[in-house]
């Protein structure tokens, strides 16, 4: 019963330019689709979802691995807002009664969509099945959306209200039945895209835009031509009872009986085996050179680390008239780590999005991964004016097979680290989902085998909330002769990040080296509050969260951002970093980088005052780009790294 | 409804009401009505099977609003379906609400639905970049307009798949002698800022909205509703300082169409 304010969405794809084919079966009969086909495929899907369905599409990121061509990972979400009460009832206390209607409402069921749950969790290989994609049609599902959210809640229409998703009406009306204790279906009252379903299949099938609900008898009359008039379908398939059963009819013919016990407590717990497994990388060898102009332009050319304009522009993040901070800002147009929008117009509450993953770290540490990725989102969040005590965060774990014991103690060490972390920061998961067994099982063009499992995944989402959305910081550099800090504390961490890993496939190696980054939360905390003071007191002209590349990537994209250069010394950084490299491209966490009006800086100061800081330097007029340790370390210029930034969007546009 | 005679004889509505439609998929609609009401009218919205159940209930409104959206999803060509579904039960009703002193807007998806409905001249058609596309964009007042008094740039976003308007020469010639085109792109403040091309779709002549009825009936890409804040303006970040307290540049049209009714001209 909420109202959908935003959408969201991440891409973890193969790199779009690697054409080796793969084969699905030993005949090379059936070719799997390459990462471009199949990025292309998916951005089209979010646009025509999320465009048609007038969500904003606010938030999103792509993220590419060599190991995510068999499996690709496609994440979508929706953030919904619901009146804390309606009719004077708490909004998401809902029950089911006995006696009252089982109705659906929305789309057709069609053989789309059988076996989808079950088929995003098995290795994919030769069999599997072709229907288990659902067919999308936002408009049937705008329709319903609208009926419901916009009437049928107000008019206390309904007891109970549950999407249909994976395992469709079967896990939805048994679900329900829960609420009330049974319910009796009857399958032949299913409205069909086509004749000819086999029961089981009405019973299970995931066609989408379509929602059940319970009821109450009296009031169907009005429900069933509220809906008729809004163009949308609704059949009563049965009853809710409280016979302890869950009995499902067909054609007069009784095809399951189960009891509600059985149905939801009968799985016996399956016993599965970890073992974790050592890792240790090799340390990559690092040359030390006369300038890292080159290497600071390599990285930021990488598509982890650069724009992706190409796929935020084919996004429409303004309907609802809502968006401030938007997926593309400043003159540069760079792409935000957090968005901040307006979900109820006239009020000055902002709500903040971000989302975080750090899959290589996860070559090195499950445990520092997870931990890598809950900080980043938080700071993602900080940096733009969220609140720290008003945080709510999500996971989505992907793994692999359940069955490989060192795959499984994986999943184990960020699970715990999950409830360490978000424990340490008081930021609740409030939902989550998983999806095991991304495994391809596969041949390679010679016919040869071939197993490509994705390297773990966890996505941590946060959303919070802003009293005042007018103060919210984007992150490019604003005005020239601003004050460059960089809050937080480097050291030498840059184990399994962007910087080790593009020397690594330079060299055609794997070193990735050990020394993941580590979260230290109650250090990191000092500065989160900090910077929300900051903010409060709106004392930043920009603020950037230092992720992907390291504090050399967050100056150039505040920089070319703001389409300004800057002059910095990162001589005296707090924290054990040592070498250029280490101070450049670290990946070291809570650490953001912010941007002073000259004039407030003693007051900026202050307020960090148990915060470890450096003063960098400041933002410039011309369009020179330069940054010194004891040495010149990197030069060059703003236009130049636009060029760079936004090389990979305009090739793929 | 509080009236009073102007000196023009017009009638004077202090709070004139807007019928803003709805339904199959149109989705601006909230918006739309409330930079109408942020401007001191009175908005309503509309499902468009509820005016076909009473379509007489069109005659209590000043103001008819087609928001946008994807109305039937675009499936059967932008704002085809839904004007059709218009025509076939409101053309009376349409036509008797065009004589009398009333506006009309259509926004986006609203705009190629009334250009559908057969009120404004041209039509719209695919991207020339192919593909849908979200920004901001300047525009250049060259219309003559209730809706328009008063502004000569504006800045606005647009967020369109089907957006390059296509007119013929004779008929642009004619349209722009009588200051039928409301607006067309050109490199401004956004454009500039963001190096992007002035004209983001192709559209012939750079025109980003028509008009017809003596300027009483409007038809634009750009949504001014998703402007009527300052801080919506990707320039806000830079100019927070200098643009506390403004309001949208977008609330102007729906401002001029309230006043047209409220002040005494």
């Amino acid at each position: 019963g909420a109202k959908p304010v935003a959408n969201v969405y991440g891409f973890c794809l193969g790199e779009p330019d690697d054409t080796r084919p793969l084969y699905r079966d030993k005949n090379l009969t059936q070719k799997m689709f390459p990462p471009k086909r199949i990025m292309d495929g998916v951005i089209k899907g979010v646009n025509h979802g999320g465009n048609t369905s007038g969500i904003p599409t606010l938030s999103g990121f792509l993220k590419f691995d060599d190991r995510y061509r068999g499996k690709p990972l496609v994440f979508a979400g929706t953030v919904g807002i619901i009146p804390r009460k309606i009719n004077d009832k708490f909004s998401h206390e809902k029950s089911a009664q006995p006696g009252d209607y089982i109705v659906v409402v929305g789309g057709r069921v069609g053989r789309d969509g059988i076996h989808g749950a079950t088929f995003s969790s098995v290795a994919m290989d030769s069999g599997s099945p072709a229907t288990a994609v659902q067919i999308g049609d936002p408009i049937t599902q705008k329709k319903l959306s609208d009926a419901i959210i916009k009437e049928a809640r107000i008019m206390d229409l309904y007891n109970s209200i549950t999407d249909n998703g994976a395992g469709g009406i079967s896990c939805s009306v048994a679900e329900m039945a829960k609420e009330c204790g049974g319910a009796e279906v009857h399958l032949e009252r299913v409205p069909l895209k086509y004749p000819e379903l086999q029961p089981w299949e009405i019973w299970i099938s995931e066609s989408q835009e379509r929602m059940t609900l319970a009821v109450p008898k009296k009031k169907w009359d009005l429900f069933y031509h509220l809906m008729k008039n809004r163009g949308v379908e609704a059949c009563v398939i049965g009853e809710f009872t409280d016979s302890g059963k869950c009995v499902v009819n067909y054609a007069g013919k009784k095809i399951m009986d189960i009891d509600m016990e059985f149905l939801h407590n009968g799985l016996p717990k399956e016993k599965l085996k970890t073992k974790p497994k050592e890792k240790n990388h090799i340390e990559p060898e690092l040359k030390e050179k006369k300038n890292y102009t080159e290497d600071l332009e390599e990285l930021l050319a990488i598509n982890n680390v650069s724009g992706f304009s190409f796929v935020s522009e084919q996004y429409d993040h303004e309907v609802q008239a809502s968006s401030v901070l938007k997926p593309l800002s400043g003159e540069g147009r760079i792409n935000t780590d957090a968005q901040v929008f307006r979900p109820v117009l006239g009020s000055p509450k902002g709500a903040v999005l971000s989302s975080a993953l750090y899959p290589s770290y996860g070559d090195i540490s499950s445990h520092h991964m997870t931990a890598c990725a809950i900080d980043t989102a938080i700071r993602n969040i900080i940096s733009a004016g969220g609140t720290l005590s008003q945080i709510g965060i999500l996971d989505n774990f992907c793994w692999c097979s359940s069955y490989d014991p060192a795959r499984l103690a994986e999943l184990v060490e960020s699970v715990q680290a999950c409830h360490k972390y978000a424990v340490g920061y008081g930021t609740p998961f409030i939902s989550g989902k998983d999806s095991m067994f991304n495994d391809f099982k596969g041949y390679d063009e010679s016919g040869n085998p071939i197993h490509i499992a994705i390297p773990p995944t966890l996505l941590i989402s946060a959303i919070s909330v802003m009293s005042d959305l007018r103060k919210c910081v984007s992150p490019e550099f604003k005005n020239s002769g601003d004050k460059i800090f960089l809050l937080g504390e480097t050291h030498s961490e840059l184990g399994g990040g962007e910087y080790f890993k593009m020397l690594a496939r330079k060299e055609g190696n794997k070193n990735i080296g050990n020394n993941v980054p580590k979260v230290d939360v109650k250090k990191n905390t000092k500065t989160y509050l900090a910077v929300e003071k900051l903010i409060a007191s709106e004392l930043l002209e920009s603020s950037i969260s230092v992720n992907f590349g390291g504090l050399a990537m967050a100056l150039a994209k505040a920089s070319l951002g703001g389409n300004l250069g800057c002059k910095v010394s990162i001589s005296a950084l707090p924290g054990k970093a040592k070498t250029t490299i280490e101070k450049l491209f670290s990946e070291s966490q809570g650490r953001i980088l912010i941007s002073v009006n000259p004039s407030n800086a003693n007051k900026v100061i202050k307020i960090l005052s148990d915060v470890p800081f450096a003063l960098l330097g400041e933002v410039t007029k011309d369009n020179k780009f330069i940054i010194t340790d004891e040495k010149l370390a990197v030069n060059t210029n703003v236009p130049k790294l636009t060029k760079i930034y936004h090389d990979f969007s305009n090739r793929m546009r | 409804m509080k009236t009073k005679k102007s000196k023009n004889n017009r009638i004077r509505i202090l709070r004139p009401k807007v019928m803003v439609l709805a339904g199959y998929g149109l989705n601006c609609e909230e918006e739309t009505k409330y930079a109408f009401e942020l401007s001191g009218g009175i908005a309503d919205i509309v499902h468009i099977n509820d005016l076909i159940a009473a379509p007489k209930m069109l005659f209590d409104y000043q103001i008819l609003a087609f928001p946008g959206g994807f109305s039937y999803g675009d499936d059967t060509g932008s704002g085809k379906a839904y004007a059709n579904k218009f025509k076939n039960h409101l053309e009376r009703e349409l036509k008797e609400f065009l004589m009398g002193d009333t506006l009309i807007i259509g926004i986006c998806n609203g705009f190629q639905i009334i250009t559908n409905l057969g009120i404004l001249p041209g039509g719209l058609t695919y991207n020339s970049g192919g593909k849908y596309l979200d920004r901001w964009v300047d525009l250049k007042v060259t219309g003559n307009s209730p809706w328009l008094t008063g502004i000569k740039n504006i800045t606005l976003p647009i967020a369109h798949g089907e957006g390059c308007y296509m007119i013929p020469k004779r008929e642009y010639a004619k349209m722009k002698r009588k200051k039928e085109i409301a607006f067309t792109y050109e490199k401004g403040e956004i454009s500039k800022f963001q190096n992007l091309p002035a004209n983001p779709n192709g559209s012939s002549y750079d025109i980003a909205g028509v008009l017809t009825y003596n300027g009483r009936v409007l038809g634009l890409m750009p949504h001014p509703e998703r402007a009527m804040f300052a801080e919506q303006s990707p320039l806000w970040h830079k100019n927070k300082k200098k643009m506390k307290g403004a309001e949208g540049q977008g609330l102007l049209i729906f401002k001029n169409a309230i006043n047209y009714y409220k002040n005494d001209k």
